[in-house]
């Protein structure tokens, strides 16, 4: 058994893909990619007496561009589990908040082990609230065949079409039939809540023995794996899930990072924000202005969470937000940056002014609303939120 | 597969801990799997065991709620286990000469233990498990090895254990229980226990072809105009329709009548059930509210039920919460409940009365007459694993013994 290791080194020096080293740079750090992925079908491939045995990629030569892939950075817990998941051979159920990077970590391992070619090799499932667990297996095309059957009586054509062509494979198939010892497939099951109580139950022998049998009204055959994907399922916990399906799953809950990894995830997603200078002070070191903002975020959060009113959950993606918002008005000089605003200026440089000039800063709790940048405020989520932050700041004054 | 000198399963103990108190599973295949990668030497040994307990929350821990009261748990059995763990670790990697590193303390703690039982001055913490080593090292576990075999089970070395157990202070702060989960039936219980009790119906179409009944109505029309498509499947969400019994003596259970409630409505899927409050017995009116306010004339709630889908969920104690009451009150309330019961079995499929009163506590002349209406009595706390998911699961089958 061959157990991949993630991430995958590739650079001299780099512990993942996402690592790259910049001309003048020593040290490698994560950004962003935009990949070239090749173009291409997949093929079917028979054994000699006839049985599908495997799907394999013919690329046709031409490339397009994906979506840029941000970078993951994965804690210890992450890099573990992907490790047992592959000697247990058992999916990952995934919890977490929203937006802490459930759907991304797949994504992530399966460009760490494949580079641009990981969508040969990865597939995505995304549940819908009335998606049944055939649909992620295969389809078979009834109407298209009884139309071809009308239109066999008066074209040739048609006549020589078998029950397989009607037959198209969903993203669980797929990965069943290109998953190789060396090159394993990656299959998402994404919000697996969303859809009906019994849909996990529907998908138990899928799991367990990674094969599926097509009925013999349609082409009678069974497809098996040749060896298990990598799967990954995500729940936002809407809901219980059943028993059987849970005993198959290995478990991970994404937890907000710490400080000094969230510090690394702002580095990579906002390298220039780290590096930004501010008036009347080029000579300081921004970076720290951020882990000091990321503080005042945990604080923040954990308010949120512990307030009765709303406790909505706010997570890494909030933050991220934040600092985009935030780094936008900075390098263009706009919103609290922007000249002649003396108002959102003020408050805002006050709050830089007090940092980096005085010896420790104020909770940020104890303020009031107006009292401290407008991007704070993206964490109180609802008017009930705002009504008792600011009954709470009342009283503390 | 006996790993254990003294021929027990490994933490064996701990998962029956978990079984009571979280009401998880244990799963025997996931339990051999964790026996399986532990002869592979794919867990490493750490004093803490961390490494041990990262693995068993990856195959076991199903809700982040339980995390702390699952490591509390694993924490106390590590501890009282610990000795044969490092002994089982030190067998297996000695056995298979593969790279390990055993802690220097442990070795420094037995030797210095067994000579004059004074403290270790030493600090614990600094043992990372990683997997590179030395010839030293190597030389180390087996001189530990054979130490460890003079001096295993030996009293004065249990006693020292216990002297040297640096959670006692730890121990006194855990009194408080600052988990809202002390109900004897958690949260997830009662879901999955609500879960037994929806009720399939056909729902819209689905894109599955009905290939018999388009065949058919080809056959019949001579052409195929359009395919016949089999019907969706979906759960009907207003099965239930929960009778609440407030104050008087259920005023103990009000926390735990409204989380049944809540579970049945938020993770149970019975998201539009009633919920109807009333006290002692409800006459011709029952309240939308805990606090008897909002008054509902009951002939005003027979368009909400189904004769052969609703199922009254009532929970109360019949004034029964002390294990005795006055008989001439219940014969007085009685005669308020009769009609109501009637009125039920009129208009709903089932009844089904949750008590939260263990059984052996019941009144057995008022438990009896409340059977003769419904179909099922239970208790919500009971003896048994699980009594509440047990008793709705084999609510049908019992009405099929009858």
């Amino acid at each position: 058994m061959k157990i991949k290791p993630y991430p995958q080194p590739v650079l001299p020096g780099s512990k993942s893909r996402f690592d790259v080293l910049l001309p003048g740079e020593q040290l490698p750090r994560p950004s962003t990619v935009v990949l070239e992925i090749p173009d291409g079908d997949f093929k079917e491939v028979y054994s000699s007496i006839g049985n599908l045995q495997a799907l394999e990629f013919k690329e046709t030569g031409s490339t397009s561009t994906a979506r840029p892939m941000a970078p993951y950075i994965p804690s210890e817990e992450i890099k573990e589990i992907v490790r047992l998941a592959q000697i247990l051979r058992r999916p990952i159920l995934i919890k977490g908040e929203p937006g802490s990077g459930k759907t991304q970590l797949s994504k992530a391992v399966a460009y760490e082990w494949y580079g641009s070619a990981y969508k040969q090799h990865f597939f995505e499932w995304i549940i819908k609230s009335n998606s049944k667990a055939s649909d992620g297996v295969y389809h078979f095309d009834h109407i298209e065949r009884l139309r071809d059957a009308q239109l066999a009586q008066h074209n040739d054509q048609y006549k020589n079409k078998t029950a397989k062509d009607y037959r198209k494979f969903g993203p669980m198939g797929m990965a069943f039939l290109t998953s190789t010892e060396e090159n394993p497939s990656i299959l998402l099951i994404d919000e697996i809540d969303k859809a009906d109580i019994d849909f996990p139950n529907d998908l138990l022998l899928e799991l367990d023995e990674r094969r599926f049998t097509i009925p013999e009204s349609e082409t009678g055959e069974t497809i098996e794996a040749r060896y298990p994907p990598l799967i990954f399922i995500t729940s936002n916990d809407e809901r219980e899930l059943p028993e059987a399906f849970l005993r198959r799953c290995l478990f991970l809950y994404i937890k907000f990072p710490d400080d000094e990894q969230m510090m690394r995830i702002v580095e990579a997603h906002l390298p220039d924000l780290v590096r930004a200078k501010i008036k009347n002070y080029e000579d300081k070191d921004f970076k720290s202005f951020i882990s000091e903002l990321i503080k005042q975020f945990r604080v923040l959060k954990n308010e949120r969470e512990n307030d009765p009113v709303d406790n909505k959950r706010v997570s890494t993606s909030e933050l991220l937000d934040w600092l985009t918002a935030f780094n936008h008005d900075l390098q263009h000089q706009t919103g609290p940056f922007a000249e002649g605003d003396t108002t959102t200026v003020n408050n805002f440089m006050s709050y830089i002014d007090q940092f980096f000039n005085a010896s420790s800063t104020t909770d940020i709790t104890t303020k009031s609303l107006s009292e401290y940048p407008f991007y704070f405020q993206i964490v109180l989520k609802s008017y009930a939120a705002v009504q008792s932050h600011q009954e709470k700041q009342a009283t503390t004054k | 597969m006996n790993i254990f000198h003294d021929n027990k399963l490994p933490f064996w103990a701990f998962f029956h801990q978990l079984e009571m108190q979280l009401s998880y599973e244990r799963w025997i295949d996931k339990y051999k799997q964790l026996l399986q990668l532990l002869f592979s030497n794919d867990i490493c040994y750490d004093v803490e065991g961390g490494e041990l307990l990262k693995v068993c929350k990856a195959l076991f821990l199903q809700d982040i709620k339980d995390e702390q009261r699952f490591t509390e748990l694993f924490k106390t059995y590590w501890a009282l286990e610990n000795r044969k763990w490092l002994d089982f670790f030190t067998t297996i990697k000695s056995q298979e000469s593969r790279e390990v590193n055993i802690p220097q303390i442990e070795k420094e703690k037995l030797l210095v233990s067994k000579k004059n039982q004074q403290e270790t001055k030493e600090t614990i913490g600094e043992t990372t498990s990683n997997r590179t080593s030395t010839n030293e090292q190597t030389k180390t576990i087996t001189e530990s090895t054979d130490e460890y075999e003079i001096f295993y089970f030996t009293p004065d070395f249990d006693l020292v254990c216990k002297e040297d157990c640096p959670h006692h202070e730890e121990q006194e702060a855990k009194e408080y229980n600052f988990n809202d989960e002390y109900l004897p039936i958690t949260r997830r219980e009662m879901a999955k226990g609500w879960q037994y009790l929806r009720r399939p119906e056909k729902q819209g179409t689905t894109t599955d072809i009905d290939i018999i009944a388009t065949t058919q109505k080809i056959a019949k029309d001579s052409i195929f105009m359009e395919p016949i498509f089999h019907p969706g499947v979906g759960n009907r969400d207003d099965t239930i329709i929960f009778f609440v019994d407030c104050n008087g003596s259920m005023m103990p259970f009000h926390e735990l009548s409204n989380r049944l409630v809540n579970t049945a409505i938020t993770m149970g899927g019975h998201k539009n059930a009633a919920v109807y409050y009333y006290e002692n017995a409800p006459t011709d009116f029952v309240f939308e509210k805990p606090q008897l306010t909002q008054p509902v004339k009951l002939t005003s709630l027979t368009p909400f039920m189904h004769i052969r889908r609703s199922i009254a969920v009532v929970i109360s104690d019949i004034g029964y919460a002390r294990s005795f009451g006055v008989p001439e009150r219940f014969e007085y309330r009685k005669q308020e409940l009769i009609p109501f019961l009637e009125f039920l079995n009129n208009h709903c499929a089932h009844i089904l009365w949750l008590n939260p009163v263990p059984a052996n506590r019941w009144d057995k002349s008022s438990a009896d007459f409340i059977k003769q209406y419904v179909l099922r009595m239970t208790s919500i706390f009971d003896e048994g694993i699980n009594p509440f998911q047990t008793a709705i699961r084999t609510m049908f089958k019992k009405q099929y013994l009858k």
